[in-house]
């Protein structure tokens, strides 16, 4: 009895049994699941455009139910097709595991954002955030990244993982409302309380305000230099009207302004028609 | 605006309305089936003659003016009828019938109003005033005009009135039950959606319909379905239920049954789909111009116009012009689908098109 006992050495993966066939079959659940998840966002987001102030809360379940529609996919292929047992799983987490560390990183990181996205929803679908540099309404969230559109409306896709990199400042927080800013300009020595006035009327017969008592007008002064800021704070009752209620109000508030003869300073910043 | 919620009925969509009928004694039918009004009347009339302001709040057509009217004899006083954009008199006391026409929703446009709110407590006697139910719940946002007038309510009217009213309207007529082709709880509708890889397709999306369990109680005791139903569409408004009754049943109709109620805009809309599955069998989709059967068609904008004319009742086609852009445009629109009539420097609204309107604004929630 000289010899060492010997070790023991098995790959679990190799006890798979993975041929043609069942490789086809989990692509195939996969594809249907892809189709499903597409077919059921595009139902639930065509639900929800005609669903009027509570859009926002059935695009609330695309996210959702895509995930949950994978999830159902990834484990039939795992538990179903491959049949995989814990040896094997433990096996893919170190395979994973390599595959982390060699570069895929940042799309799990991104993947985990997305389920943080979808669980803890620091946003949802219909919500206008700011994510890193860009702002605007957030059309998808899926696994990977979320998808926004800007108000020159160029579509911005934005890895998940940003959530962890940064704030994430959403202006509406799920509601169909939201409170947006109009910035009027007049001269120090002009009629502040005639400019107020008429920038808090043009923002309460606007079409497109939301008033209520947790939805009022609010006018604030500021004092400059050179000129006196008038901000007028409303809601819109649709979150997309956000730009045409700042047009609209900036418009007919100027017309009055002028109409009234309140003075107007000689260099002010932009105010955006 | 409520003395003849009938009158407004001609002009509408492809020439659907009735003939006109006079409204012989809506309001007097009223008093004489338990006076549902009264009780606003004697609020109107203790407050006023405690030397409160007072404020008759009530949905068009729903007996606003005929409340007025009863408060002004009893009191002794002389009524006032406001006009846009100018200021009250208010010589002494008086009633204000539509004195939510003293505001316009423009730059400017509420001064008549801030007058009024001015001399509230300085008038010289009783003061009662009427208000359209969607201006006043505005103007409590905007001009915060609860704080100067103790508000009374016109209340609407149950079933029983309803059925009490629609028996002295038409004494002969009779009730069916609703025609056995409406189909059951499952139907199917076709929808156009995007599909990958396929793009925009037409699919057939199974609804499912609740109107069938109504259809079911309805030929168990038809008239109380067409009591229930008439009630539930004019949300208990007396001027409503009155106009949405004549448009429906038109001198060709001795028997009703509840699917013979529909507003103005829900027969636009039938017309519209109709015109839609005629282009579809003849493969002609695309080739005209649009259906029109989709009221979330409308935009914000149009849906403002009509909010105004909402709350104005009838009002001067300028008005319109000064608080939304291309507003004859708008008007048009509305027309086409039911919700109003127009004239050359009138809009008014349709008494039996105001669940519609109500919908159409509440849902984009337009103050």
């Amino acid at each position: 009895m000289t010899g060492a006992l010997p070790v023991l050495q098995s790959n679990p993966l190799a006890e798979l049994q993975i041929d043609a066939g069942t490789v086809a079959q989990a692509v195939l659940v996969l594809v249907a699941a892809y189709v499903v998840a597409r077919l059921v966002s595009a139902g639930l987001s065509a639900v929800a455009e005609r669903a009027g102030s509570r859009r926002i809360t059935v695009k609330v379940f695309v996210p959702l139910v895509r995930f949950v529609i994978y999830a159902v996919a990834v484990a039939s292929v795992v538990g179903g097709i491959f049949q995989f047992g814990s040896a094997q799983l433990v096996a893919v987490g170190g395979l994973l595991g390599a595959a982390l560390g060699f570069g895929l990183k940042d799309l799990f990181a991104s993947v985990i954002g997305g389920l943080v996205v979808v669980f803890e929803r620091p946003y949802r679908v219909g919500d206008k955030v700011t994510l890193g540099e860009y702002y605007g309404e957030v059309t998808d969230v899926g696994l990977r990244a979320t998808r926004l559109v800007t108000p020159d409306d160029t579509e911005v896709v934005v890895p998940n993982l940003a959530i962890f990199d940064g704030p994430v400042a959403n202006a509406n927080a799920g509601a169909a409302e939201l409170l947006a800013v109009t910035e009027v300009h007049v001269a120090p020595t002009a009629d502040r309380e005639r400019a107020v006035e008429i920038v808090r009327e043009a923002a309460l017969t606007s079409p497109y305000v939301r008033l209520s008592e947790e939805h009022p007008v609010t006018v604030i002064v500021e004092d400059g230099p050179h000129y006196t800021t008038i901000e007028g704070k409303a809601y819109v009752a649709d979150l997309r009207d956000e730009f045409p209620f700042t047009s609209d109000v900036t418009r007919r508030a100027l017309a009055a302004l002028n109409e009234a003869g309140v003075e107007r300073p000689r260099f002010a910043p932009d105010e955006r028609e | 605006m409520d003395a003849d919620p009938t009158s407004s009925g001609a002009g509408g969509p492809e020439g659907d309305s009735p003939p006109r009928l006079p409204d012989e004694g809506l309001w007097t039918t009223l008093e004489a089936v338990g006076d549902p009004l009264a009780p606003a009347v004697d609020a109107a009339v203790e407050l006023a003659g405690a030397g409160v302001p007072v404020a008759v709040v009530g949905a068009p057509f729903g007996g606003r003016r005929r409340v007025l009217d009863r408060v002004a004899d009893r009191l002794d006083l002389p009524r006032e009828e406001s006009t846009f954009g100018e200021r009250p008199s208010l010589d002494g006391g008086m009633v204000v019938t539509d004195a939510h026409r003293l505001h316009r929703r423009s730059v400017g446009g509420f001064e008549p109003l801030d007058a009024l709110l001015d001399r509230v407590g300085h008038v010289d006697g009783p003061l009662v005033t009427g208000w359209n139910r969607h201006a006043w719940s505005y103007l409590i946002h905007a001009r915060e005009i609860h704080e100067a007038f103790e508000a009374v309510a016109v209340p609407s009217v149950g079933r029983e009135t309803m059925g009490a009213l629609v028996e002295g309207w038409s004494p002969s007529v009779t009730f069916r039950a609703p025609p056995e082709t409406a189909s059951g709880l499952l139907q199917v509708d076709r929808q156009s959606v995007s599909l990958p890889l396929l793009g925009r397709q037409e699919v057939p999306v199974p609804t499912v319909d609740l109107s069938a369990f109504g259809r079911r109680e309805a030929a168990a005791d038809p008239e109380a379905a067409v009591i229930r139903r008439l009630t539930d569409i004019a949300n208990g408004n007396p001027g409503v239920a009155r106009a949405l009754w004549v448009h429906c049943t038109a001198a060709e109709h001795v028997a009703v049954d509840p699917t013979d109620l529909l507003t103005p805009v829900e027969r636009a809309d039938e017309r519209a789909r109709e015109r839609e599955r005629t282009r579809r069998e003849h493969g002609t989709e695309g080739a005209g111009t649009p259906a029109d059967a989709d009221t979330t068609a409308l935009d914000q904008r149009a849906a403002f116009c009509c909010r105004l004319v909402l709350a104005g009742e009838r009002l001067p086609r300028d008005v319109v012009r000064e608080s939304v852009a291309d507003a004859d445009r708008l008007l048009a629109r509305l027309e086409r689908r039911g919700y109003l009539t127009t004239t050359e420097g009138t809009v008014e609204l349709r008494p039996a098109a105001v669940p519609d309107a109500v919908t159409l604004t509440d849902r984009r929630r337009i103050p």
